[in-house]
């Protein structure tokens, strides 16, 4: 008598598509948009779900911050000037968004700064707890500082589910993406395409690129990584790169250019670098000079 | 620019990163405010274009990332100027968390990629 293997359960977690969840919120963790892009990007949005759903007479609910997305935002971004809001806010609609019932897209509406001033709240178990219930309903898209939240994310949701991988989407993000060189109609397709699609191979292109080393080789491996200068700002936290035996490791960055000459233009490069000392711990008890 | 670069990718090595990757990708890193490098001026005509910031410097962004950051000698499958990120001409989107597979073996062109391995997947529903 031949008994049959149970096949093991899948590892890769891939959260609900937008035909499913049929709402796309759009969020904004780090800095505010100009206003002039903010209405940019909801336009872009709006027409492209028109074009893909409203003929199939499919209604998508487009929100920002969990709310009316027509409605004009931050308006304390006067006062927080490279931030999109206070960090107690950024956080109240962070976890507004994925602790909602309804499932979701969630797709940060830029990047900028600001993300990781959230680490703080997010050693609190609760407020990680209510996050993490709702990663795996809440398909996650951004890229640049939302690297940190993808840290977070894959690393908080593999120790409360080991064995599985979280998946989240490094991408385009419509208040800058969409629009910022002219041309990126096929950015705007295959980010619907990952927002909508069920299956990985259909989510996801190809991607090409030249051979760095004459090693040349064909290895599998789980894709981690993002925006250089985030990775790093993570070590020394509880959200640091892995270090397992398959990962491939992927790398961008924007500006890497030093705290001299950025202090001046983003003054956030400078709380960007403190943020780091105190998330990392090495200022507790010491004196911090500033020259 | 590139020290800066340079002084990241040492210390993802210090750290010991790098030494725990089995494969790396490197994606855009053409814009900045380095007001000596016009990003407009970029075109696709591949990493012998002079008016990139590595070109000028290092002769190519290869020689950049191989010698001067010195990732041939972590002996592993590593593609460079892959169309994602910040930069003037396409962002694809990645699956982070996701099983890919980094093909590296197209000696005669130099050209490789990387592509989503279609494993099982859980949706929650």
């Amino acid at each position: 008598m031949t008994t049959l293997k149970q096949a093991p359960p899948p590892s890769n977690i891939f959260p609900p598509s937008l035909n499913h969840c049929k709402i796309l919120n759009i969020i904004f963790p780090s800095s505010a948009p100009l206003k002039v892009e903010y209405f940019k990007g909801i336009k872009i949005l709006e027409s492209e779900i028109i074009k893909r759903y409203e003929r199939n007479n499919k209604k998508i609910k487009l929100l920002v911050n969990s709310g009316n997305a027509s409605e004009e935002i931050y308006s304390l971004t006067e006062v927080f000037t490279f931030l999109s809001d206070t960090d107690e806010m950024r956080l109240k609609n962070l976890i507004k968004a994925f602790s909602s019932a309804d499932t979701s897209v969630v797709v940060c509406g830029r990047g900028g700064y600001g993300a990781i001033r959230l680490f703080r709240y997010f050693e609190q178990k609760e407020v990680m707890d209510q996050i993490i219930e709702g990663l795996d309903k809440h398909r996650f898209m951004g890229f640049s500082d939302a690297t940190f939240l993808h840290q977070v994310f894959r690393l908080e949701y593999a120790r409360k589910h080991p064995g599985k991988h979280l998946i989240t989407i490094h991408g385009p993000m419509p208040m800058t993406s969409f629009f910022s060189i002219p041309n990126r109609q096929r950015d705007i397709d295959l980010t619907f395409n990952a927002m909508v699609e069920t299956e990985l191979n259909l989510a996801f292109p190809s991607v090409a690129g030249k051979v760095l080393c004459c090693c040349s080789e064909k290895i599998r491996g789980r894709l981690v990584g993002g925006s250089l200068t985030c990775l790093l700002a993570c070590e020394g936290t509880k959200w640091s790169l892995e270090r397992e035996e398959d990962i491939i490791l992927f790398l961008e960055d924007i500006n890497v250019s030093g705290l001299s000459t950025l202090l001046i233009k983003n003054p956030y490069n400078f709380t960007f670098l403190t943020q780091h000392y105190f998330r990392v711990s090495y200022s507790t008890g010491n004196a911090i000079s500033i020259r | 620019m590139p020290y800066r670069l340079d002084r990241f990718i040492s210390q993802l090595r210090n750290v010991g990163i790098l030494k725990a990757c089995t494969g790396m990708v490197l994606g855009d890193f053409s814009i900045t405010t380095d007001t000596r490098f016009d990003s407009s001026k970029i075109t696709n005509e591949g990493e012998n274009n002079n008016n990139n910031m590595f070109s000028r410097n290092f002769g190519s962004e290869g020689n950049f990332w191989r010698i001067v950051c010195g990732l041939q000698d972590l002996n592993i499958p590593i593609l460079y100027q892959a169309a994602i990120g910040h930069g003037n001409e396409q962002n694809l989107p990645i699956a982070l968390g996701a099983f890919y597979m980094l093909d590296c073996t197209n000696k005669e062109e130099m050209n490789g990629t990387l592509k989503i391995v279609s494993d099982e997947c859980s949706m929650m529903l």
